[in-house]
């Protein structure tokens, strides 16, 4: 597959402030890669170097194999949909989508033919004459995909395009998206805080952190074999548990639990998803709260050495607080971390 | 009870104080209609007869016709508007989104000129026009208009760009738009409340102004409506003061259209901006 992007050291400082730290990044053709990390950590300044708004200061951008770190915004053959959707409040919708092709001189029948064409796979025809204004918050998200779509780019940026929905519209459109995506088949870059939207949509996820690249790959890679800690503790809810420990003797102690026999040399922390943990034979840990969702139940459970062990287990279990409940931590669950956070694989 | 008369209290004490306030404005319309003698003995407002003599000789009283008049108080005003709205608005843009080294010193110095009397900068600049050869006609009065010299409205409109949304810009921009088709296509037309304000502003204040046509304009015939209205109390002939009042209560009527038309805007610039004389 060939390349659409290809992110090549790209640092980008604020004044003195660094924000982001030699990012090397490839995507294919077709790709759907999603950005995540927490606020702060540069994945919308990444985007917008990509879009061409912000200027990298060091590194280069090539689009299809071509060079762009220094090429404008409209002629990056990108297309961006905005956080608060940016649509300009007095044109109409169909204005608003036929804008951008206006402006680089196309003919009316073929904007006229896009626009419709953008309109119907959106569902938005009815709606063509009517202002922002008069339309509901998914109905705007759609008019500024559709005003992406016009442009026909090679590359979507999305920036948090959900973050202003309720959650069940939030739901909805995610699905849409990545309907969409399936049906266009173009690359798409989607920036997002949110996991689950990270987990649901993407091809490829690009964990970010403090301006760095954490990991990159599948979701479920990222989930079944998170490359540090930060990973690990990003990905996933109820988030992994991480508990520090050390070598006593043969075996691994962490939390005051006696977790496994031989660990990896250099490990001193592990981690297990809650959802690995099972009830029955091994440890038994008092309840400190007991979280009913009907189908599965939240245990949180204290650690003889302080701080809480939390556990997913199927079906409803009423637990008083206090009581002593039976769980096992499987090896094959266990990840390991050395002293610096990274994951040690084993060998 | 209680309630309604206090507010009924409150209306009077407030209907009392507008009297006051307009009664100046009243006694002028009402000293228009009466004969000259009346004018000064007879202080209520209500002129004993509506008898429009004053409106007709004093149309035609001075030397030039007040058609002319109000021609020239026009042309004035309207290039005043259009200078300000074009000049104030682009400086604005540029103060507010443009990128541009020394933006931010020269930002200052324009807020600091808001600091100036006019009476300060009054004889440089006469010597300047009068080098130029502009003093005697319109232009020492228009040409700055075009030029941003208002940094009052400039200010205005930089406080409004800023309201809107720098992501409107990132949008347009990835639409293809330079500063200019920015400035044109998405940020004036989403300006109407400012430019509103700044053209009833403009234009009040032009349509007003003596002081500028008293010094820039020396012929009678390119005199401006408040420069013609003092032409009536000349110290080396008669005043006529019912003409006077005639003349000036027909000079507020394009002031007072002007009110009624755009009230809305005038209130929500105000309430906009904070905006008092």
């Amino acid at each position: 597959m060939s390349e659409a992007l290809r992110l090549t050291g790209i640092e980008k400082r604020f004044g003195t402030t660094p924000v982001l730290h030699g990012i090397d990044l490839a995507i294919a053709q077709g790709e759907f890669v999603v950005f995540v990390g927490p606020s702060g950590c540069g994945k919308s300044t990444l985007l917008r170097l990509i879009a061409g708004l912000d200027q990298p200061s060091a590194g280069t951008i090539a689009i299809t194999g071509k060079d762009m770190t220094t090429t404008p915004a409209a002629s990056r053959g990108i297309a961006m949909v905005f956080q608060s959707y940016a649509l300009y409040p007095h044109m109409t919708v169909y204005a608003n989508m036929a804008f951008g092709l206006e402006t680089q001189r196309f003919a009316k029948p073929e904007i006229d033919r896009r626009v419709r064409a953008a309109a119907e796979l959106l569902k938005l025809d009815q709606l063509l004459d009517r202002k922002p204004k008069a339309l509901s918050g998914g109905q705007r998200q759609r008019v500024a995909i559709g005003r992406a779509i016009v442009r026909e780019p090679v590359l979507f940026l999305f920036d948090e395009p959900l973050s202003n929905l309720d959650a069940e519209l939030r739901v909805q459109m995610r699905v849409e998206i990545a309907r969409l995506h399936k049906r266009l088949g173009v690359t798409s870059i989607y920036v997002t805080h949110d996991q689950v939207e990270a987990m649901t949509m993407a091809d490829r996820i690009v964990v970010l952190n403090g301006g760095r690249v954490q990991q990159v790959g599948s979701p479920l890679e990222l989930y079944n074999q998170p490359a540090n800690r930060f990973v690990a503790g990003f990905l996933g809810a109820p988030r992994m548990n991480l508990i520090d420990g050390e070598r006593v003797a043969a075996s691994f102690v962490a939390g005051g639990l006696e977790i496994a026999s031989s660990p990896p040399a250099g490990a001193t922390a592990i981690g297990i998803r809650p959802e690995a943990i099972t009830l029955g034979a091994g440890h038994t840990l008092p309840v400190l709260l007991a979280e009913q969702l009907g189908a599965e139940t939240i245990l949180h459970l204290a650690l003889p050495a302080g701080g809480e062990l939390v556990a997913t287990v199927p079906g409803q279990h009423r637990f008083p607080v206090g009581e002593l409940v039976p769980i096992s931590l499987p090896t094959t669950a266990l990840h390991w971390f050395d002293g610096a956070g990274v994951a040690i694989r084993p060998t | 009870m209680k309630t309604t008369r206090a507010r009924l209290l409150t209306h009077a004490g407030l209907a009392l104080a507008s009297l006051v306030m307009i009664y100046p404005v009243l006694w002028m319309v009402g000293s228009a209609f009466k004969p000259e003698n009346a004018i000064f003995t007879d202080l209520t407002p209500i002129p004993r007869s509506l008898d429009p003599v004053n409106f007709v000789v004093g149309w035609n009283a001075l030397a030039v016709g007040f058609d002319r008049f109000f021609w020239n108080s026009a042309v004035i005003a309207t290039l005043a508007v259009a200078g300000n709205l074009m000049a104030c608005s682009l400086a604005g843009f540029a103060f507010a989104r443009l990128e541009f080294p020394g933006r931010k010193l020269c930002f200052a110095l324009m807020m600091m000129t808001l600091m100036l009397p006019y009476h300060v900068t009054l004889i440089p600049q006469y010597v300047l026009f009068l080098q130029l050869g502009w003093v005697d006609t319109i232009l020492p009065l228009v040409v700055p208009k075009f030029l941003a010299a208002d940094a009052f409205f400039i200010f205005l409109f930089v406080q409004f760009f800023r309201g809107i949304p720098r992501e409107l810009d990132e949008a347009a921009v990835m639409d293809g738009c330079g500063p200019w088709r920015i400035y044109w296509r998405i940020l004036l037309p989403l300006s109407t409340p400012v430019m509103g304000t700044a053209a009833i502003f403009t234009f009040i204040w032009t349509w007003d102004d003596f002081f500028g046509p008293l010094i820039y304009l020396n012929d009678i015939q390119s005199y401006t409506v408040p420069l013609a209205l003092r032409t009536f109390v000349d110290s080396t002939s008669q005043s006529s003061w019912g003409q006077l009042f005639a003349m000036s209560t027909l000079s507020l009527v394009p002031v007072f259209l002007f009110f009624v038309f755009f009230q809305n805007l005038i209130i929500q610039g105000i309430a906009m901006s904070g905006l008092k004389r």
